[in-house]
């Protein structure tokens, strides 16, 4: 196996590229075989073995593309697998770089597939994207989109941006012939978007799957020179109305910070400095940092066990949103999410009626101890509340400490 | 008054309280954008940190986009879309 991102193939085309690509050598007004040895000819370089790059990556290998990376750093998960498609059940901790070059080494074993079991870095970053034709966006966090936007203006490469949450998913291309690039799309990371990942927030299987085929399109129309690719618009997709909105993208920004006339961004160095603010969870590293509470005022799941199993009666506040309170929950826990904490501490005050201790539990530990600190700041108006404590790794710690058939999720 | 729908998208809809669609009517004095986010933030408190702060979050105007530090004048049967970035893949 040829492992060198160079392009891989030369000549004409070959009775096995005939007989594996007639159906798209045939299309009418399509690319034909000039377009076909483009596309044996090119290299793109896929960032994300995920729900986007499962179906991006199966459909560029199947199209013929001669040199295809991909570089993902994860192991594939159990609950990775409704919208993964790349990766099969017995899969599940195999590195995904190296799950999706075995799906396509069995699709289409004619062409050269590079792996990269790394996160992609302001390291890395530049010399990956400036040794391939044409990229393609399909990581998870604001910080990764970031800087792969900067390494493909700083060597000039096409940009194909896909991303997916919940039931929606946006498509554009950026830095396509002097059009604008991310940064003049979204200067900023949204501060909402920031904290968000698909395992706190949930993210219907074909969406990223439907986003991942339209940036395989679009990546096919750059390296075969085709009108129209969608540079100048951006493509909001909402699959619960099945809606398809295009909108007018702004031209190149003059005061864009990495491809505007007096850029401030000139080397990944400056991309660095320039996208720590954008730091947000990646979809399978949702793990904050913990966060700070007194240890008096902290339980472990081994210690709560003890009270449930003692008969000590208690009120267990459970400050997940409902739904992730409706897949699990422990027996007699109340469900109040930590945004209504405030509101409620009446109710708090009377269920505990001063004789029940309150402990508040999550699901890895964070949001319990904001509940926890709420509620002691309004022990002094509410001194019917007993008392209060946080229960430290939530129900995570939980489940590998206590009860190992709680469910993962 | 004029009447405008405004789509509310990704993580605006949910700031906004799961509402992917609203008709919003102003009077003539607030038939602009710039009046539009100010009014949103209002309407919509957990909304207010993104929709002031024209980096944070970008309007399309009928299908086209915003561009930053231009205020556009609203007329009956426009269409605001708020669009902030997705991240997950």
């Amino acid at each position: 196996m040829n492992h060198d991102s160079s392009s891989s193939f030369q000549g004409d085309l070959k009775a096995e590229h005939i007989e594996r690509y007639s159906r798209q050598l045939l299309i009418k007004g399509g690319f034909g075989v000039e377009g076909q040895l483009k596309l044996l000819n090119s290299s793109v370089l896929v960032i994300g073995a995920g729900g986007i790059g499962s179906t991006v990556i199966l459909y560029l290998a199947a199209c013929g593309i001669g040199s295809l990376s991909v570089i993902d750093f994860d192991d594939v998960d159990v609950s990775n697998l409704h919208r993964q498609v790349i990766h099969k059940t017995n899969d599940v901790g195999m590195n995904k770089a190296e799950s999706a070059r075995r799906a396509v080494e069995n699709l289409n074993p004619t062409l050269s597939c590079k792996i990269i079991k790394e996160p992609l870095t302001v390291n890395n970053a530049l010399e990956l994207i400036s040794s391939h034709d044409c990229i393609v966006d399909a990581s998870d966090n604001p910080q990764t989109r970031y800087i792969i936007n900067d390494a493909c203006v700083l060597s000039g490469k096409p940009l194909v941006s896909g991303s997916a949450m919940g039931i929606e998913g946006q498509l554009t291309v950026c830095n396509y012939k002097g059009g604008p690039c991310y940064r003049c799309l979204y200067p900023k990371p949204n501060v909402k978007e920031g904290n968000k990942s698909c395992s706190d927030n949930g993210v219907l299987g074909p969406v990223p799957g439907l986003i991942g085929i339209l940036q395989a399109v679009e990546t096919i129309k750059i390296i075969t020179g085709t009108d129209d690719v969608l540079s100048d618009r951006l493509l909001m997709y909402d699959s619960l109305q099945c809606s398809f909105l295009r909108i007018k993208k702004p031209p190149k920004q003059t005061h864009c910070p990495v491809c505007g006339p007096e850029a401030t961004i000139t080397s990944m160095k400056e991309c660095f400095e320039a996208s720590q603010t954008a730091r947000g969870p990646s979809c399978s590293l949702a793990k904050s940092e913990p966060r700070n509470i007194s240890n008096s005022l902290s339980i472990s799941c081994t210690e709560y066990d003890q009270i449930r199993n003692s008969g000590d009666t208690h009120i267990l506040l459970d400050v997940r949103g409902k739904e992730q309170f409706d897949l699990c929950s422990l027996p007699g826990a109340i469900n109040l999410p930590l945004g209504s904490i405030t509101q409620q501490m009446e109710y708090i005050s009377t269920i505990s009626n001063g004789t029940k201790p309150v402990y508040c539990i999550c699901r890895r530990g964070n949001a319990s101890v904001m509940a926890t600190n709420k509620i002691v700041e309004g022990l002094q108006k509410y001194p019917n509340i007993h008392s209060v404590k946080n229960i430290t790794g939530g129900l995570t710690s939980w489940r590998s400490k206590v009860d190992k058939s709680f469910p993962n999720y | 008054m004029i009447s405008i729908q405004v789509l509310f998208f990704a993580s605006a809809r949910e700031a906004a309280g799961d509402i992917s669609k609203k008709c919003i009517e102003l009077t003539p004095d607030e038939a602009n954008t710039s009046s539009l986010r100010r009014l949103l933030a209002l309407e919509y408190p957990g909304l207010a940190s993104m929709v002031k702060d024209e980096e944070n979050l970008t309007l399309a105007l009928n299908e086209e986009y915003v561009t930053r530090g231009q205020v556009l004048a609203l007329k009956d049967g426009d269409t605001i879309a708020l669009i902030p970035p997705i991240s997950g893949g």
